[in-house]
């Protein structure tokens, strides 16, 4: 009973070099959906020293974290926020949040602002990926590593 | 779960959500530097929350309904709004985004020495300046109350350079001041002019910087777009 229990933990269980081919495919796949930029800044300022599930786990939690930064849904939630502290001289609510251009780019882009609570819809990918770092977490490395949390033995 | 099922939940929920929520309009901001600027409309939201829950100030929007950051920085330009800042029924200071304050090594140096209107690094810039009232062109450093800088990027040592330079042009470091707060951010500062200067950051290694900006009385936040 204890080793078939065993048995079946082992096989849920990947390896330190399966979770390092994970981290690039996770990475292939960010990229090939539009967001290189977004996978790039993660890799260089996050995760560039990591590897194994430590690696993976981290990609998918600051994946997670600009997602919902850049998710149009989030602009409604500071304006809320900033028409919870600030009042307007007409009684009416705050109703957008832009960026001024500079004089040079107004007369490029015709406008003299724009609004930045406009934007992609990132709320069920946002959701996916929530349950994607759960099942994640299920899944435990299973390779013995070195002194000092080193590399694998081979 | 193993390798390939774990390969194809990652190609179905990339393909499946991403796509199919693409913004038609073109956007000149891309979503990098949105990201950044609704970071810094964030913790503007979350500074004019302190100043009216812990310092008691009422704060109001000086023309219109909408809130104003800007790409470019430059001096204070009133054609646009700031929010106007309260005590009881008194203006005691505006609150302005993305703009330059004269530095301490332009007014320190001989009028004889330096450019008489100040250009390149005679003037800094700071995400959110809360100063005197009725400042035109770039605030001084004694009329500034409160500096903000808000840094929605990974936590590097460039950044802690960066604030302590800003430091160090905004005032000197000297003997308890009192600030012109009475509770939020902080009553006394050791800095001379009395300055406060905070550093917002999206990422929680902020907070391995700590002691350097103790030391130079700059606080460091970590605080998340939640």
């Amino acid at each position: 009973m204890q080793v078939s229990l065993a048995l079946n933990l082992l096989e849920e269980t990947l390896t330190k070099d399966e979770f390092d081919e994970l981290y690039l495919f996770l990475r292939q796949e960010v990229s090939a959906a539009g967001l290189s930029q977004v996978d790039q800044v993660i890799d260089m300022e996050f995760t560039r020293n990591l590897d194994g599930k430590e690696s993976v786990e981290r990609y998918t939690e600051c994946l997670l974290k600009m997602l919902k930064e850049r998710n149009s849904k989030i602009g409604d939630s500071i304006l809320d926020l900033l028409n919870y502290s600030i009042n307007t001289k007409s009684g009416k609510p705050i109703k957008d949040i832009e960026v001024l251009f500079s004089q040079e780019e107004s007369k490029r882009y015709s406008k003299q602002s724009e609004n930045i609570r406009k934007g992609k819809d990132y709320s069920d990918l946002i959701s996916r990926i929530e349950i994607f770092n759960y099942k994640l977490s299920q899944a435990p490395e299973n390779t013995p590593r070195g002194p000092n949390n080193g590399p694998g033995f081979p | 779960m193993d390798l390939a099922s774990l390969k194809n939940e990652i190609v179905n929920m990339l393909q499946e959500s991403v796509g199919a929520s693409e913004y038609s309009d073109y956007q000149v901001i891309k979503d990098d530097e949105k990201a950044g600027k609704l970071y810094e409309a964030y913790v503007l939201a979350s500074v004019c929350s302190s100043l009216k829950n812990k310092e008691g100030l009422r704060l109001e929007l000086s023309v219109g309904e909408k809130i104003y950051l800007k790409r470019g920085t430059g001096p204070i330009n009133r054609a646009y709004p700031c929010i106007e800042a309260y005590r009881d029924d008194e203006l005691v200071a505006e609150i302005w985004t993305d703009v330059c304050f004269i530095s301490q090594s332009y007014l320190r140096t001989s009028k004889y020495l330096r450019s008489t209107t100040p250009q390149y690094g005679d003037y800094h810039e700071l995400d959110i300046l809360m100063v005197e009232p009725n400042v035109d062109s770039y605030p001084l450093p004694e009329q500034i109350w409160l500096g903000v800088e808000c840094k929605n990027t990974g936590m590097r040592k460039g950044i802690l350079k960066e604030i302590l330079g800003i430091r160090r042009e905004l005032s000197f470091i000297s003997e308890s001041r009192n600030t012109k707060f009475k509770k939020w951010p902080q009553t006394e500062a050791r800095s001379n002019p009395p300055c406060c200067l905070m550093l917002y950051s999206s990422d929680e290694a902020v907070e391995k910087y700590r002691d350097s900006g103790n030391f130079y009385d700059i606080k460091f936040i970590h605080q998340e777009i939640e």
